[in-house]
């Protein structure tokens, strides 16, 4: 029974990792698309 | 203030899901037939009442999206779905388990077993057609009714396998006139229910908020190419 | 009635297009002989084994060979601009989606009418014993396949892995229909009338085919135009 449970708690803890995973990725590459507008924008 | 509110929020589940393990574990006997393994139910049970009204409420937000065409419709509905299918596993899992240790079998061709696979191939098919288009207003309109699609055709196949002879327990929470729990051990599973409520919200909350983060990536692209 | 004269105008060039060529015909039927033999290696059951699931395997067949036919139905238009050029015309979208969906439906039922016969004859499986009952299944499950297939066929052209994404949304959609044909032939095949509980599986698959079909004329606009 322990099994059950600890295997429900496995997945939404990897949904959560997955979750933060795609936010950092997804953080990075809008700091890094603003730099560029923002340099696109300089020049 | 959107981070207060998800704080708050975690904070409140994590309360009830501790105190409700506790009970659950502590508190709440034995089943007679099933031994230690129903406890089961207060996860299993919750977790796919959960997937279900999500799938509806991802058609629900789908529906609003084609008449609105606001995009924020469509990207509650892909949180929504995407959470409900997590649960969804999550309720397939526990449920493989638990007819494992009672019937002896990983997995049987029965009613809910079978139409609750049917709703996850076709929620995940519709989470892999988001995956496969890149335009924004494409992809929430073509995903928009793939939604409808699919939950008019989980709906019909759960009418459908219901007419037919199934080896899973029929309904036992009161609500549903089952009336084959013991009272005190109802309470746990409705306390379960609001905790894994307020995770799922929480879980659509940030997937939204990466949604519009993913939004204004595109928009910023587009404007950098428009220089 | 101006309507239905441009969904037949319509199925009428798709089917005598097709009947040119005989591209998509010869492929399904082909895929569907291959099939058949093909399973035949897979299992090999006595007679009374067959009967049991004979339904099953006709299904999967008609499946598979009903996919191949599909995928081409909106994807053949693309070439030549031709879809962009039928949705810019005075037709309305639900006439376009239902002369598709004639079309690939006739497409599909010459198909399954060759393969039944040689199915038959392969498993030796008797198949005239309750030919009525039979073809009725065969008409509304080839219905509900051509239905969803052909919405799904038009909501997938655009995309990269169109080949890939069409059997994956369609074949979970059509479980309950499939469910129900396949039920209903084995039982058709071992000689059980059309009954009480069964009746309940011819009852499924019209409200599927009802459903659906309303459904797929009121989206199709949404999906080819948006």
């Amino acid at each position: 029974m322990i099994y059950g449970l600890v295997a429900a708690w496995l997945v939404v803890l990897g949904y959560v990792v997955l979750l933060a995973l795609r936010e950092r990725k997804l953080r990075k590459e809008l700091d890094r698309v603003r730099h560029m507008v923002e340099t696109t924008k300089r020049s | 203030m959107r981070d207060k509110i998800l704080f708050t929020l975690a904070t409140v589940c994590a309360v009830i899901l501790t105190w409700n393990i506790h009970t659950i574990f502590a508190e709440v006997p034995d089943e007679l037939n099933q031994g230690a393994i129903f406890r089961i139910i207060y996860f299993h049970v919750p977790a796919n009442i959960l997937a279900l009204s999500g799938f509806g409420i991802g058609m629900i937000c789908s529906i609003i999206y084609l008449f609105t065409k606001n995009m924020r419709y469509d990207s509650i509905a892909e949180g929504v779905t995407e959470v409900s299918l997590v649960f969804a596993t999550i309720g397939l899992i526990t449920g493989s388990i638990w007819g494992r240790i009672i019937w002896g079998v990983w997995w049987a061709w029965d009613v809910r077993l079978t139409s609750f696979l049917v709703c996850w191939l076709i929620f995940a098919g519709y989470l892999m057609l988001r995956r496969a288009i890149e335009e924004p207003i494409q992809r929430a309109r073509l995903s928009a009714v793939v939604s409808v699609f699919g939950t008019v055709d989980a709906y019909i196949v759960w009418k459908s396998i219901e007419w037919y002879r199934n080896q899973h327990p029929g309904p036992v929470l009161s609500i549903r006139n089952g009336g084959g729990m013991a009272p005190g051990m109802e309470a746990p599973l409705y306390w379960n229910l609001l905790a894994l409520f307020l995770l799922s919200v929480i879980l659509v909350m940030v997937r939204m908020r990466q949604e519009s983060f993913a939004r204004e990536i595109d928009s910023l692209r587009r404007e950098a190419h428009s220089f | 009635m101006g309507f239905f004269h441009h969904v037949w105008t319509i199925t009428h060039k798709d089917l005598r297009s097709e009947l040119r060529t005989k591209e998509a015909l010869n492929a399904s039927l082909a895929f569907s002989m291959v099939i058949l033999v093909l399973f035949s290696f897979a299992f090999d059951p006595s007679a009374e084994q067959i009967k049991e699931f004979s339904g099953g395997l006709l299904w999967m067949v008609y499946s598979f060979a009903g996919a191949l036919a599909l995928n081409r139905s909106f994807a053949r238009e693309v070439h030549n601009d031709c879809l962009d050029a039928l949705i810019a015309s005075p037709i309305p979208p639900a006439a376009l989606f239902l002369r598709k969906m004639f079309a690939n439906f006739a497409l599909l039922f010459a198909v399954e009418l060759v393969s039944l016969p040689v199915f038959g004859l392969f498993y030796g499986v008797p198949w005239t014993g309750q030919i009525g009952w039979l073809l009725v299944v065969l008409v509304l499950g080839t219905w509900a396949l051509s239905v969803i297939g052909t919405l799904f066929s038009a909501l997938t052209i655009n995309l990269r892995l169109r080949e890939l994404m069409l059997p994956t949304l369609v074949y979970p959609m059509m479980i309950p229909a499939l469910m129900a044909c396949m039920t209903l032939t084995s039982d058709l095949l071992q000689g059980i009338p059309v009954t009480g509980e069964n009746y309940t599986w011819i009852r499924l698959l019209v409200i599927f085919d009802v459903i659906f079909t309303a459904l797929s004329i009121v989206f199709i606009d949404t999906v080819l135009i948006g």
